[in-house]
């Protein structure tokens, strides 16, 4: 078998029990999340920053069940031609988890269900539109599928009250074929990132690239600018980790000064940039939204 | 960390049933000894070969991972993308009924496809027409830089 490539240094999880604060507050979210029998993101996709988020109070709730229809190398979340319908419980679940985490800030996620008639747009809008009815003063992010590009579906979660809009375009153009599902692609993302943004110019939209899959700096450059053409504010970048055996390889560690320069370059385009190794779309979005967002116009 | 994920996360983690000899049957869960055979997993670049021991029944794709034999399997085996695919020997190929549809448009768009392709998660092994079975394992699919 090929030898691993070794993680660098600056790759380092966070340890919930660091503080007795924080391994309650971890313990809590994880209990809430067991109770109601909601799915994370967080856990399906093995994301390296749980410890972190859960310890300060907040996970990425992932709606429409823990099995997604395609199956793109670098996600580890299951993939069957027909998951199990959506639960019609799920938005007062999810009601119930964010009363209990006390939080304002949420992100949603979901599962693309390209087996669904609508593509689960409809239960998606009534989570969100729930969740603002419950409490008008939380902000939710959602970051979402490309809904096959079917605009009358982006315009329905367009309108069901998020304030930010996100939706990922992975990786570089180039790498499309390569990294995501048959099903997505790069001017289907960005089509849909420029909808959102046109149908509701109120709605902040962001995305979010991988690096360390082969990637070539001019191409990242240029996925700048065509997010910043469709009208994009928020981009992360993020290093790809595998997640499992099964996932495809990491091609490179970026290192922590590389993903300062793709801030800076994000930046003097005039968006707001969050880069870092263990940055991903949904980290700490509520403090960058407070900080950046919330302050402009 | 690991057991704060829950089952839901561990669940899916392959069974390490305890390997015996070549010949011998393996016990599953249910008690059920299942007839093994062996197979040969090939690699050109770097020339390798790897020949493992695999119980009838189980797919292509479960037998490499279950030996650490590098395929991706990114999908899970649910035949949603491309990532397991291997190149069988004609013989072997024709031995076995077609891909159905569904693999079919799935290999369209595996790297180094062949006529003698097929996605390693939709192969059920199968007591003596599968025993000596060569899978060949294509350049492309494991690594961006083959």
């Amino acid at each position: 078998r090929a030898p691993m490539m070794r993680k660098p240094k600056w790759l380092k999880m966070y340890n919930p029990n660091v503080t007795p604060e924080g391994a309650e507050t971890y313990k809590k979210v994880r209990a809430t999340i067991k109770q109601t029998g909601l799915a994370t993101v967080c856990q399906e996709a093995r994301c390296p920053n749980a410890g972190e988020c859960w310890s300060s109070g907040t996970a990425t709730v992932m709606i429409m069940g823990d099995t997604c229809t395609r199956g793109c190398r670098f996600c580890s979340i299951a993939t069957s031609r027909k998951p199990p319908p959506p639960d019609p419980d799920e938005p007062s679940k999810v009601a119930h988890a964010v009363e209990q985490w006390g939080i304002d800030y949420i992100v949603l996620t979901m599962v693309d269900r390209d087996d669904l008639p609508d593509q689960g747009a409809a239960h998606v809008a009534a989570t969100v539109r729930n969740l603002r009815e419950r409490d008008p003063k939380l902000h939710i992010e959602t970051l979402v599928g490309d809904f096959q590009g079917k605009m009358q579906y982006v315009e329905e979660l367009a309108d069901s009250g998020m304030h930010v809009y996100a939706h990922n375009i992975e990786t570089v153009e180039r790498l499309q074929n390569h990294v995501r599902d048959r099903r997505a692609g790069y001017a289907q993302s960005l089509s849909v990132l420029e909808h959102a943004k046109k149908y509701r110019p109120d709605l902040v939209t962001k995305s979010s690239i991988m690096l360390g899959l082969g990637e070539q700096d001019e191409e990242v450059h240029q996925a700048l600018r065509d997010l910043r053409d469709a009208g994009v504010e928020v981009v992360t970048f993020g290093q790809y980790l595998q997640p499992t055996k099964r996932n495809m390889k990491v091609e490179r560690y970026v290192t922590p000064e590389e993903f300062d320069g793709w801030a800076r370059a994000g930046e003097a385009l005039g968006l707001h940039v969050a880069s870092g190794p263990m940055v991903r779309s949904s980290y700490r979005a509520g403090e960058f939204y407070k900080a950046r967002i919330a302050k402009r116009a | 960390a690991r057991a704060a994920f829950g089952r839901r996360a561990t669940a899916r983690m392959p069974r390490r049933p305890p390997q015996l000899g070549a010949a011998a049957s393996l016990g599953g869960p249910g008690g059920h000894r299942r007839p093994c055979i062996n197979v040969t997993f090939v690699k050109a670049e770097p020339v390798w070969e790897a020949s493992v021991v695999a119980k009838t029944g189980q797919t292509v794709l479960e037998v490499a991972h279950e030996h650490g034999i590098d395929i991706e399997g990114a999908c899970g085996g649910e035949c949603a993308c491309s990532t397991c695919h291997v190149i069988l020997e004609q013989a072997a190929y024709d031995g076995m009924p077609e891909p159905d549809d569904d693999e079919a448009d799935m290999l369209d768009l595996a790297s180094h496809v062949s006529d003698t392709s097929r996605l390693g998660c939709q192969v059920k092994l199968e007591r003596g027409r599968d025993d000596g079975l060569r899978i060949h394992i294509p350049a492309g699919v494991v690594n961006l830089l083959a």
